[in-house]
């Protein structure tokens, strides 16, 4: 994503004359919402290959009460902390058919929960297949939070990405605008950074420089004639009147301290933690902000190779995933990699759980529901039943603190389910097909 | 010096000639009953675009007469104005509200003016002023404030601080930015380099077969574009090189394939297209960026065919900013690579045109938001690719990267300001922003952002010391290139050796064979035709059926030959562009207008061949100069009938130089159905003859009538109507002197030898090159100009070193007063 590239679309967009302040420095382009209500919010985490099933899934299931003597099952383990506020959901499946293999349909129908469209992207079996043909359920309910003035944020929804390649194809989106409109996840945290705060940034710049301005003004008036320092003067009261903005916008434009940012950590495999951090931080901050109140994150990609090699795992995870379940070794690391993952998504919870909801009540946790999601059920037998869902926090108002096994339900009633935790109450959402008894009722 | 010029010199034509009677057998003259304010609308000065959505004309050239006559005694003339005229003119003609409100300004000779003043003047009894009255008013006004030269020394020409144009900010920046990396030129092949490969990637054991691709518009069907060499089920091909904008501003880019595509465009990391997942029906992908004119951009472009792909087909087609849908053709690729350019796309408002060329003397809100935009996206893209221009490894140490980076700022701001920094400056604009540890990403930013804000940068002339070199340097690089100096002129600037009038001649001949001169040049001649306003021209189905889009791009084409023939010769020609007696052609067009292609050489010179295009020599009877090209008499022309009113307009003011005020009320064409007898010409004549319209119809009229042997299409026509075109035209000079043509060789036989024409040309171009009037530059500039294109062959390279060199000299230093003359009489 190119930042200045998005700064300068949006400068076309709305025009030189759209506003008496200039597009940069207005107010509201950076700051809150207008909302005095709640606010929910929604975080979608995926990480690829399917999970190592005996050791992600409890034992059984579980309501609040049994659920809370249940010891979780090792890959959940770093969610003990938050276990009263979580909801495992067994049994939802990934019923759409069609073109390409279970990787590509895998990624490309979770969100989307409708089939891909024929092209010319080969995978390992079936036929080749291109985008998704429809929207994401994030997309769906961003535009449904962006047409309300209460909910309507700066960015609508953010996609963060860690270690995702540097390639458009089916396996590498998991975010869809519309048919055929993937939406690629940011994977550089500077990036992101450019995106949240670049205009705060370059505001500084500006007004860090504007007396020299003055000053070079000022001697260029000494050696024009008295008709040519007009127009000096005009421009003078130009900077004067810029400054005078700026100093007017510098109240209450954040909540917060603009991040810093560990300068110079490159985007490469070594540094998957500390970009996952990064890339957390600056969602959380994006949250305190209300910069926006959906964020998708993407670890790597639909048969990703991430190689964890701070954990000791030196092969790449998708190869690892194809090993039969009878390899010991693979599966402790299989579970070793799932595990990261998982110690990731209660990284965000904490840091929500730590951070007061601004101008509301409780935490942000309790205002926030994390989904940790996946391509697959499994990663050897390539199974697209029993889809990883599990969700963490009370955004959506569902009951947390819970086990469920669901009779092999189509995933397209939990993304209906998701919609309306969020208050979009869709009653069909990807292929009608698969909306059977409409949304599952978890609250 | 004093530019007051003597009474002896004043250009006395207007006198000597009187004799001559202006004769106007075609027209009966404006009658004085029905006449209101005819002088108001004869003489008022114009500045309104009028009729062909061009700009105002620019001011008309001088007499040049060498004068020997005493001056004529203009106190008769200055005593009758007093009583007759000035309660309604004003003193000095600068008009009286409520009563005429306009200046008396314009450009028509003494004769035509007493002609007006006799028949209609004053307006409540237009017999108090007749005959020798009416001349000895017309003589004092015309000398006193009316005349061209009048209101030179009036109002002496000054040249206005100005900031850069957006065009040449636009350019600055490019050339800033770019001066940090490695460039090299498209040399004079076209096309693309094709490569084949035997896979659906592009490992190099799989190359299969290179080439050059004159363009990328191949459907290849299920064998493929090889079927001998590529034989597997899967195959990729790649094109490289460059491709050239020929106008600014925004493309819109399309690939249409079957097959799985990529496209890098200016681009090295990010693909503007991306389609290499093919997916449903998508077949079409379009993606739009911003590009300047004249530059080359490097271009990559990929295709694999899947396993599945039943068929294989590829275009790269554009939408180019004036609006035309087409495939890219070869004259626009390159098969060498460039290196990317920053290009800042960040809009601006447009520049103030209302006196017939851009010019820099105006700000505004927001354009003083639109610099600060400007700046922080290209601090933000210089932040992006600072290693590569600052010369440093993102390995580096620390200190080591720091170093390179504030050398990089430094050159930048000296090659920003285009002079050296004082010790105090690299403090102020360098040094302070790398204090405190600030991070180099941050420094760099707040350099770039001050620098490119500052007005040293923007404002182009900045001191009126004529002796500092540094504005010399200044100068030539915006006259010549609309863009800053680069490294050997600020060498040469910083030595003092661009003081030395030969170094001046030596440099600009140099800069005269850098691309962008070219370019510079090229988008004048458009401009001084009027032809960058073709845009999406269209015509009426029912009469011109096959005159297409397709149509109107083969005759952009076909003029932009004949341009680069006259502007690529060692010699260019002005005078080519009045008797070229060849078309080029391709086979659509030659069906259309009626010639035949055979025998006719093709287009181009061997290293740059336009393979469909012939030259086609003309009949000169029929069809001479570029004024009858097909493009030009199209563009005059309304969409169902030729225009002699939309033609003559175009030679009163751009080909001829002469002012013309908008028309005193908007009136719509009479329908042709109204008069279905009346050829063209008839309705015109009809439609204008009324007396209001007259006084400037008559002149316009009957240029365009000159041209009427051509239709709306521009094809040529010896009838109309059933009726045998009558193409007689006839024009008053600025001298007094009629003369007549009769048809498109006579007339182009006066243009041709016409120093009203020249006058024009000159005077446009130097506007263009230096946005400043040519006049601040001293008032016998124009006559000097002309008298050295003459004595050059008219070779308008030679124009424009002349050009260069008197405007980098600078204005002139003092004025004259601004009634001097008036009040020595």
């Amino acid at each position: 994503m190119n930042h200045s590239v998005s700064r300068r679309s949006f400068v076309q967009t709305l025009g030189l004359s759209a506003a008496s302040l200039p597009l940069w420095l207005n107010l509201q382009s950076l700051g809150f919402a207008s909302s005095s209500g709640r606010k929910q919010r929604l975080v979608i985490i995926f990480s690829p290959n399917g999970v190592v099933r005996d050791r992600f899934w409890p034992d059984h299931e579980g309501d609040e009460a049994s659920f809370a003597s249940m010891d979780l099952k090792p890959i959940l383990s770093p969610l003990a902390p938050f276990k009263d506020k979580t909801l495992v959901l067994k049994g939802v499946c990934d019923k759409i058919k069609g073109d390409g293999d279970n990787h590509m349909r895998g990624i490309g129908c979770l969100l989307t929960g409708v089939e891909l469209f024929p092209g010319n992207i080969q995978g390992g079996s079936d036929t080749p297949a291109g985008w998704a043909t429809g929207l994401s359920i994030d997309q769906e309910i961003k535009r449904y939070l962006q047409s309300r003035p209460e909910s309507e944020t700066r960015f609508g929804s953010l996609e963060f990405g860690v270690s995702v390649p540097d390639r458009a194809d089916t396996w590498t989106r998991m975010v869809y605008a519309g048919g055929n409109k993937p939406i690629a996840p940011i994977s550089d945290p500077y990036t992101m950074f450019n995106k949240l705060y670049g205009q705060m940034k370059d505001r500084e710049s500006l007004n860090s420089v504007l007396d020299d301005l003055q000053e070079d003004l000022k001697k260029l008036k000494e050696v024009v004639s008295s008709e040519d320092a007009k127009l000096l003067e005009e421009h003078a009261t130009l900077i004067r009147e810029t400054e005078q903005e700026l100093r007017n916008s510098n109240d209450n434009v954040l909540n917060h301290a603009v991040p810093e940012l560990e300068p110079g950590v490159r985007n490469d495999n070594e540094n998957m933690p500390r970009i996952s951090k990064m890339q957390i931080d600056l969602m959380v901050n994006s949250f305190i902000g209300d910069f926006t109140r959906i964020a998708t994150l993407q670890f790597t990609n639909s048969v990703g190779q991430a190689k964890m090699k701070w954990l000791g795992v030196e092969e790449g995870h998708h190869e690892l995933s194809h090993e039969p379940n009878s390899n010991e070794a693979a599966q402790e690391k299989l579970t070793k990699i799932n595990t990261w993952y998982c110690e990731q998504i209660a990284y965000l919870a904490k840091r929500l759980a730590e951070t007061p909801e601004p101008n509301g009540e409780g935490s942000m946790l309790d205002n926030t529901t994390i989904i940790w999601t996946n391509e697959l059920g499994e990663g050897n037998s390539h199974t697209l039943n029993d889809i990883p869902f599990v969700m963490v926090g009370g955004g959506l108002n569902f009951k947390m603190g819970r086990s469920l096994r669901l009779p092999k339900i189509s995933h397209n009633r939990l993304l209906m389910s998701i919609a309306h935790g969020m208050g979009h109450h869709i009653e069909r959402f990807g292929n009608p097909d698969y909306c059977g008894d409409g949304p599952l009722v978890l609250s | 010096m004093s530019l007051t010029l003597p009474m002896n010199q004043v250009p006395a034509s207007v006198f000597n000639r009187q004799h001559i009677a202006p004769s106007y057998p075609k027209f009966a003259r404006c009658s004085a009953s029905s006449a209101t304010a005819i002088l108001a609308c004869f003489i008022a000065v114009a500045s309104s675009a009028w009729a062909v959505g061009q700009d105002a004309s620019p001011s008309a050239p001088a007499e040049n007469t060498p004068v020997i006559e005493p001056p004529p005694d203009l106190a008769e003339g200055a005593a009758i104005y007093k009583a007759k005229c000035a309660s309604c003119h004003g003193a000095e003609g600068e008009g009286v509200p409520d009563k005429y409100a306009s200046a008396l300004i314009g450009d028509r000779p003494v004769v035509d003016l007493a002609e007006v003043i006799d028949q209609t003047m004053p307006e409540e009894d237009p017999s108090q002023c007749t005959g020798e009255e009416a001349r000895k008013v017309a003589e004092y006004i015309h000398h006193e404030f009316y005349s061209e030269i009048a209101q030179a020394r009036r109002r002496p020409a000054r040249v206005d601080i100005a900031r850069m144009t957006v065009n040449q900010y636009r350019n600055a920046i490019i050339d800033l930015v770019s001066s940090f990396t490695w460039s090299n030129r498209t040399g004079s092949g076209r096309g693309l380099m094709v490569t084949y490969f035997n896979s659906r990637g592009f490992n190099p054991r799989n190359r299969a077969e290179e080439g050059i691709d004159d363009e990328v518009d191949f459907d290849w069907g299920s064998r493929g574009p090889l079927p001998e060499q590529l034989v597997f089920p899967e195959f990729a091909v790649r094109w490289e090189g460059s491709l050239i904008a020929p106008e600014t501003g925004s493309y819109d880019i399309i690939i249409r394939t079957n097959n799985g595509t990529r496209l890098w465009l200016n681009d090295r990391q990010t693909a503007l297209i991306d389609a290499w997942v093919r997916s449903g029906n998508d077949q079409e992908y379009r993606s739009s960026i911003y590009l300047v004119a004249g530059r080359a951009y490097p271009l990559r472009l990929e295709f694999f065919k899947a396993k599945e792909d039943k068929t294989t087909s590829i275009e790269l087609a554009w939408k180019l900013p004036s609006g035309e849908e087409t495939i890219v053709s070869g004259r626009h690729l390159a098969p060498v690579q460039t290196n990317q350019l920053l290009i800042p796309s960040t809009p601006f408002p447009p520049d103030d045109r209302s006196i017939g060329y851009e010019r820099g003397t105006t700000i505004s809100k927001a354009w003083e938001q639109a610099t600060t935009m400007g700046a922080i996206e290209v601090a933000d893209g210089i932040v992006k690719r600072l290693p590569e221009l600052a010369g440093y490894n993102r390995d580096a140490s620390p200190e080591k990267q720091r170093e390179k980076a504030k050398e990089f700022a430094t050159k930048f701001v000296q090659r920003a300001l285009r002079r050296n920094v004082s010790e105090a400056e690299q403090k102020q604009w360098i040094d302070r922003h790398f204090e405190n540890n600030a991070s180099i990403d941050n420094a760099i930013k707040r350099v770039v952002i001050l620098t490119l804000k500052s007005p040293s940068f923007l404002y182009v002339d900045r001191t009126r010391d004529a002796s500092d070199p540094y504005q010399i340097a200044s100068r030539l690089a915006f006259g010549i290139w609309d863009s800053i100096p680069d490294e050997t002129l600020l060498q040469k600037a910083a030595s003092g050796e661009l003081k030395n009038p030969d170094v001046q001649r030596e440099q600009i001949d140099r800069m005269l064979r850098d691309q962008r001169a070219k370019t510079k040049l090229r988008t004048f001649v458009h401009h001084w035709l009027g032809t960058r306003h073709a845009i999406g021209l269209s015509k009426s189905k029912e009469l011109y059926p096959d005159f297409d889009a397709q149509t109107l791009a083969d005759l952009q084409t076909s003029l932009d030959l004949f341009i680069d023939d006259v502007l690529e010769s060692p010699k260019p020609d002005f005078r080519l562009f009045l008797n070229v007696d060849y078309l080029y052609l391709n086979a659509r067009l030659a069906k259309l207008y009626g010639y035949d292609l055979t025998g006719a050489p093709i287009a181009g010179t061997d290293s740059s061949v336009e393979e469909n295009f012939f030259k086609v020599k003309m009949d000169p009877q029929q069809r001479v100069g570029v004024l009858s090209h097909p493009l030009v008499l199209a563009m005059y022309s309304y969409h169902n009938a030729s225009s002699p009113i939309h033609r003559g307009v175009f030679m009163t003011r751009h080909v001829l130089g002469r002012r013309l005020k908008a028309p005193p009320a908007a009136v719509s064409p009479f329908s042709e159905d109204l008069h279905p007898s009346l050829t063209t010409r008839e309705r015109t004549v009809l439609q204008t003859q009324a007396a209001t319209c007259q006084s400037c119809h008559e002149m316009i009229n009957n240029l365009g009538f000159s041209l009427e042997s051509f239709d709306a299409i521009g094809r040529f026509r010896a009838e109309e109507r059933g009726k045998p075109v009558d193409d007689r035209g006839e024009y008053l000079q600025e001298n007094g002197e009629i003369v007549s043509f009769d048809g498109v060789k006579p007339l182009g036989d006066f243009l041709l030898n016409s120093p009203e024409v020249q006058d024009a040309f000159i005077e446009q171009l130097f506007h263009h090159m230096i946005k400043q009037p040519v006049r601040a530059y001293g008032n016998e500039t124009p006559d000097e100009l002309r008298r050295r294109f003459s004595d050059n062959q008219f070779d308008i390279r030679r124009l424009m070193i002349d050009i260069a060199e008197i405007a980098c000299r600078g204005p002139r230093e003092s004025v004259a007063p601004a009634n001097a003359t008036a009040q020595a009489n």
